[in-house]
């Protein structure tokens, strides 16, 4: 007989928007048994975190309560969870660089010899506790000289070490390889040993299967249902997921039209070697085809240099150690952004909110962008208004943009709403080329179907497409040929078709490469 | 369009209503009936041609610095060295209204105010240059470029074009001859001060509005003060387009202070832009940079001001007064946040 540790019921949380609120949760409950892991299944943006932020207490939720072992509970703050043994791994981590991982590890509950911290100790405390759960850490070594898998294990030991009897892991698998998730899930069942319980919030089903004991799968911020991995499969769950049966490894790609060597190249990277941009992170030798009509998947955890390919083909950066960058044969490396954009190059930015809009100002102004200077839209230095306001009339219709007016502001839209408006912008601006930084990423299912169609078209159409994503489903499903990315290097190429190409990109992208894969053996 | 309209007119009525209450304390603690005070100022504002006039003549110096300020803010750079460049393009058209001789007026005065662009723009040219090609920081480098700019035009003023007839004991000012009638701008209703220097402002008006909302450039700058990452993705130059904001901040600036040289004061006189520089940026924040609003603004301003100068004769309350409640009207309008939380409560109330 397992007991139930916690119960959330019946949560309501709406967020106020003067336009349309959103009912991040409608009517939830979930209940969390005694030693197991317990999943947290659904899209993005299902309202799986508000409902963890509610029960970690950076929320109130509007109705309904939590019931922890028995005894109703009211969490003002995290620190009142946490005094309650929540614990959270966040997506992001909450790790003091510069501090070496015992420092972090008591970090706000520090030892204390005197008025200072006492070092020794902490580091004691570190080892002990990284022992006792089989979560390897190096106490002396700062936070920055880690590896993200092991600043994830650091922030486990210290929510542990905080006395957590539940512990939440929000997407924690986002950061690491597949084989460092392997890892983490044997961790899981060190934690059920001693008692823990865990809940595993995720879009990953192959992870839901391989990880937990049960699944409570979200949609649209309801409760779909609640159910026993080893009774379900990964096409029931998904199902249940998008609330559509869907192939879950469809290949929507084909690789067809004539031989390679026929083809002509759109954008070709030649030895391109960078100098470090604000987070350190440099191009190292990087060659790179995407000839017309094909779709080049750039895969990598985040953060490996695929943003910095981005910016260099779309002129974004342009401090440059070596190489060429070639677009339709001539070199573009010195040109500036609006000149690239001028000639043809559309870019998808996966900075959504930063670059991708302007978040304070209407649809309308947001699309014109690059259509403003084409001679059809313009005369001498003035705009031609009602043409353009015509053509983004148009625009919105073709692509489905779910809107009253063009003047609505873009922030009063959904996520996937802002993305077909630069996803309409930049197709109908490309010409030979567009770059498809994380597309899909935050998205409804419904828009990422269209999106994924929009892409895959244009590719028919003879443009060359560089998708870059970190959703290797999203990589393996789309593209032509794959590139793997580790530590500002192309590591690797694999063809999409060819068997056990999940095993061969998840080694490249920790950073196993042809090259040292022998010394290993 | 209109939705938006009456919203910026309902913020300016809420922004307005608090300053009024919020001065209204500050009265009463001078021992003064609010009520009489701001009756005092209206009248001193609106009432009689002498005063109508007089609010419009001092619209002119806000409209022109707002205008000024506003095409830096626009770009997303704040240009506080308008005041130095009021005082150096008022000096540069008071030497070349004064020593240029025999020319038709129309030529005198276009020179005249060439004169003050120019030196507008070489005086902007360098924090210009710095901001936008090698990012330093324009508020610092306009706003201690600004205190050398008025220095050095109290120095030149007094030192080598100030002539010995016009130190008397009488008038103690710093100041250059006396321009010629060739280049002075006409007055529109003689005896009173407002000029020509109104038609030229409403004509740099409707420029703004057409640069603001009909140009290819007027986009770009918009969207480089709303989103600079947007725009640098976008493809605007991002260092072109601040450059020439500033730069034209400044010559906007020069020219405000050469129309009020021009059509004033007929000479240099130091101390003829004090503040001009700062509530031309109220004006330009007030007017939340529509080329609407700013000339609104300043209008609005200038009244507020002419009306306290009434208000102060009248009653005890000191000139000062007014800076409170133009203070407080600045921070209601600029603070976007605090209508959002209106809005937001209203549509909770109405969901309950």
């Amino acid at each position: 007989m397992e007991n139930i540790v916690l119960q959330l019921n019946h949560i309501t949380k709406v967020f106020p928007h003067p336009e349309k609120p959103v009912v991040a949760n409608d009517d939830v409950s979930f209940e969390l048994r005694q030693g197991e892991v317990h999943a947290l299944v659904g899209e993005n943006g299902t309202g799986k975190s508000t409902l963890m932020n509610i029960l970690y207490g950076m929320l109130l939720p509007d109705e309904g309560t939590i019931t922890l072992e028995g005894e109703r509970v009211a969490f003002k703050n995290p620190r009142d969870a946490i005094a309650h043994g929540i614990g959270m791994v966040h997506q992001h981590f909450m790790l003091v660089p510069s501090f070496s991982v015992a420092e972090n590890l008591v970090f706000t509950y520090e030892p204390k010899k005197g008025i200072f911290v006492d070092l020794k100790e902490a580091e004691k405390i570190a080892s002990e506790l990284s022992e006792t759960y089989g979560l390897y850490v190096d106490p002396k070594k700062k936070i920055r000289e880690c590896t993200l898998s092991m600043q994830q294990r650091v922030e486990i030991l210290k929510i542990l070490f905080h006395g957590a009897k539940i512990l939440i892991f929000d997407e924690p698998t986002a950061v690491l390889t597949p084989q460092e998730s392997a890892e983490l899930f044997k961790a899981f069942d060190a934690l059920k040993k001693a008692g823990k319980s865990i809940i595993f919030i995720t879009h990953k089903l192959k992870e839901v299967m391989a990880a937990a004991d049960r699944a409570t799968i979200m949609r649209k911020g309801k409760v779909i249902d609640a159910v026993k991995i080893s009774g379900t499969s990964m096409e029931e769950l998904a199902g249940k997921m998008i609330g559509k049966k869907i192939d879950v490894t469809v290949r929507k790609m084909k690789n067809t039209g004539g031989p390679e060597k026929d083809r002509k190249s759109v954008l070709r990277m030649e030895h391109i070697s960078t100098e470090e941009n604000i987070s350190g992170m440099s191009l190292k030798d990087v060659t790179l085809d995407v000839k017309e009509g094909e779709i080049i998947g750039i895969a990598g955890i985040g953060g490996n240099g695929q943003e910095l390919i981005v910016e260099v083909a779309a002129g974004l950066f342009r401090r440059l150690k070596q190489g060429r960058v070639l677009y339709r044969g001539e070199e573009i490396h010195k040109l500036s952004p609006g000149t690239m954009r001028s000639i043809g190059i559309a870019h998808i930015t996966g900075e959504r909110y930063i670059r991708g809009v302007s978040s304070q100002s209407d649809i309308y102004d947001n699309m014109v962008m690059g259509f403003h200077r084409k001679e059809e839209y313009s005369s001498g230095m003035f705009l031609r208004l009602k043409k353009l306001r015509a053509w983004i009339r148009e625009l919105v219709q073709e692509f489905n943009i779910k809107t009253s007016s063009v003047t609505t502001p873009i922030m009063n839209l959904s996520g996937g709403n802002v993305q077909k408006c630069i996803l309409a912008r930049e197709l109908s601006l490309a010409e030979d080329l567009i770059i498809a930084e994380e597309p899909t990423r935050g998205v409804d299912i419904g828009s990422i179907e269209f999106i994924h169609n929009q892409l895959l078209q244009k590719a028919g159409r003879g443009y060359g497409v560089l998708l870059v994503s970190t959703d290797l489903d999203e990589v393996l499903s789309l593209s032509s040929r794959i590139l793997v990315m580790n530590a500002g290097r192309i590591i690797g190429e694999v063809d999409p078709e060819e068997p056990d190409v999940e095993k061969k990109i998840g080694l490249y992208m920790a950073g196993v490469g042809k090259a040292d894969r022998g010394d290993r053996e | 369009m209109k939705k938006e309209m009456i919203q910026s007119i309902l913020r300016l009525v809420i922004a307005l209503a608090i300053g009024l209450i919020v001065s209204s304390i500050f009265i009463l603690c001078a021992g003064e009936n609010p009520m009489e005070a701001y009756a005092a100022m209206l009248q001193g504002a609106f009432v009689g041609k002498l005063n109508i006039l007089t609010t419009l003549r001092w619209s002119v110096p806000y409209i022109m610095a707002g205008l000024a300020s506003a095409v830096a803010i626009r770009a997303g750079m704040f240009n506080m060295g308008l005041e130095g460049c009021i005082y150096l393009g008022g000096l540069a058209a008071g030497i070349v209204g004064a020593y240029t001789k025999g020319l038709p007026s129309v030529l005198h005065i276009g020179l005249c105010l060439l004169a003050a662009m120019l030196v507008g723009a070489v005086w902007m040219y360098l924090p210009s240059r710095l901001k936008a090609y090698h990012g330093v920081n324009e508020v610092i480098m306009t706003w201690m470029m600004s205190y050398i700019a008025v220095l050095l035009c109290q120095f030149l003023a007094s030192e080598v074009f100030q002539k010995e007839e016009d130190i008397t004991s009488a008038v103690q000012q710093v100041r250059t001859p006396e321009i010629m009638e060739s280049a002075k701008l006409s007055q529109l209703v003689p005896p009173y001060q407002l000029n020509t220097s109104f038609l030229i402002a409403i004509g740099l008006c409707v420029l703004y509005y057409l640069f603001a909302n009909r140009t290819k450039m007027g986009y770009e700058q918009k969207m480089l003060g709303m989103a600079p990452k947007f725009a640098e993705y976008g493809g605007v130059n991002v260092k072109r387009m601040q450059y020439y904001s500033l730069l034209f901040s400044g010559i906007l600036g020069a020219l405000t202070g050469a129309m009020e040289i021009l059509g004033v004061h007929y000479r240099y006189v130091h101390g003829f832009g004090l503040d001009m520089g700062a509530n031309g940026i109220l004006v330009s924040l007030m007017g939340r940079l529509s080329p609407f609003g700013v000339p609104a603004a300043g209008v609005f301003m200038g009244a507020v001001q002419n009306g306290a100068r009434a208000m102060s004769r009248n009653t005890n309350v000191s000139l000062d007064t007014v800076r409170i409640l133009i203070s407080v009207v600045v921070i209601c309008i600029t603070a976007e946040g605090l209508y959002e939380v209106l809005k937001i409560k209203k549509k909770m109330r109405e969901g309950d």
